[in-house]
């Protein structure tokens, strides 16, 4: 059985189990919605800098995470179904599979939440394929972050509390590195400008990626 | 290939609890060991720890077969147990649940009507877990076990909420164990003491 058959087996899983029950989706995008039509509201389209609308989407997508992307392994615990999983599937392809999962959960947030907040923010004139790129690598960094973070809170007590507690510190250098490059393509600068915040996310993509993946091993064993 | 278990030196600890102190047992092919004893005595953490589940706090426990010791991360596609905290997925259908478990082993699905069958589940193979009640649960966790055919099989309490026809199931599926591999049961259930042909007494 090859890994990359295992880890399809358990991302079919997940979208099956997420499409009846909705855990994982449906507070995602509530969470992302209400906070940037509360703040779209309050403040009023284009009457932000573009240092504050770029902390401002990547605290969205940051908290939408944690509330959302954090049940992957906690339902398995809830559920009982974690001990089953353990038993008869590989490590490795637990970690990716949840991954995939997650990864395909934070972009199905993504393509519903950035048009809305373009359009309730009046964001306009930005680097489009510049925003692509480091919505992509600031996702794959979250993604990776809170897929480790949660299978670390699925085995204690205080779930919740601890989530954010753990998930912070490892996240916190990809949200400086995201937000910096995002304010970089709200102001309209070019690539010459988002050049160190680009460089910076993929070593962060690349360091916490692999690093997951190794230590999930361990939070997998006993 | 002839297969057998040895533990040597079990022991297991939460925190300052002693859970049962060191144990030594083997169980060679074509055997079934009972573990008994009172309820805390710790029969569902012994299994847990043969499975892989937890941790001993002292000792080991091998699994062997044709006299070489299988690895730990092998341990899944010999090794399967059914125990009533061991769930699987109430959102997916019972084919669905065999159909997932079958593909992390890289099995194929070809018998799971069969299966079914087997455990009296015939014509529920499309309905959601959650419809099921806790024996029929229980039955499908046995679909599996015929699934897998595996050569070490641990069952805690095999009966929980069993009737009478889920009962012969579990007594079926051990016979068809004896000629395949070994079994190792834990149960405080007297009746269920004269399925082994060995016996360890926890909690003395």
């Amino acid at each position: 059985m090859s890994w990359a058959a295992e880890t399809g087996a358990i991302l079919k899983k997940e979208l099956r189990s997420e499409l009846r029950r909705r855990w994982s989706s449906a507070l995602l995008l509530l969470f992302g919605l209400v906070t940037v039509f509360v703040v779209s509201f309050s403040l009023g389209a284009g009457s932000l800098t573009p240092g504050i609308l770029s902390a401002f989407f990547w605290v969205t997508l940051f908290f939408a995470s944690t509330a959302g992307l954090s049940r992957s392994f906690l339902k398995e615990e809830e559920t009982k179904t974690i001990l089953a999983l353990r038993l008869l599937a590989g490590p490795a392809a637990v970690f990716w599979g949840k991954f995939f999962f997650n990864l395909f959960l934070l972009l199905f947030l993504e393509l519903v939440l950035v048009p809305l907040f373009f359009v309730w923010l009046n964001v306009s004139g930005v680097n489009l394929s510049g925003f692509i790129l480091i919505l992509a690598l600031g996702s794959l960094g979250l993604v990776a972050g809170t897929t480790l973070s949660a299978a670390m809170v699925a085995k204690a007590e205080s779930k919740g509390v601890l989530f954010v507690i753990l998930a912070f510190p490892i996240l916190a250098p990809l949200l400086i590195f995201a937000m910096a490059g995002t304010k970089a393509v709200f102001a309209g600068f070019g690539w010459e400008q988002m050049a160190n915040p680009v460089k910076a996310l993929i070593s962060y993509v690349a360091v916490v990626g692999a690093g997951s993946s190794i230590l999930f091993d361990f939070i997998w064993e006993v | 290939m002839p297969v057998s278990l040895s533990a040597a030196g079990l022991s297991k600890f939460f925190g300052d609890l002693k859970v049962f102190s060191p144990l030594d047992f083997s169980v060679s092919a074509g055997e079934v060991l009972v573990v008994a004893g009172p309820n805390g005595s710790g029969k569902s953490t012994l299994l847990k720890i043969a499975a892989g589940l937890l941790s001993p706090s002292s000792g080991r426990i091998e699994f062997h077969d044709a006299m070489e010791i299988i690895p730990k991360e092998n341990h899944r596609r010999f090794l399967y147990m059914v125990s009533p905290d061991l769930s699987f997925y109430e959102e997916l259908t019972a084919r669905e649940n065999l159909n997932f478990f079958l593909s992390l082993l890289g099995r194929k699905a070809e018998k799971v009507t069969e299966a079914l069958f087997r455990v009296g589940l015939e014509g529920r193979e499309n309905d959601e877990l959650a419809g099921f009640s806790l024996g029929m649960r229980q039955r499908v966790k046995y679909a599996l076990a015929f699934l897998l055919e595996p050569k070490f099989l641990l069952l805690d309490e095999p009966t929980a909420n069993l009737d009478e026809t889920g009962i012969k199931i579990v007594t079926d599926l051990l016979a068809e164990q004896k000629k395949r591999g070994l079994a190792v049961i834990a149960t405080n259930d007297p009746n269920e003491y004269a399925w082994g042909d060995k016996k360890l007494e926890l909690g003395r």
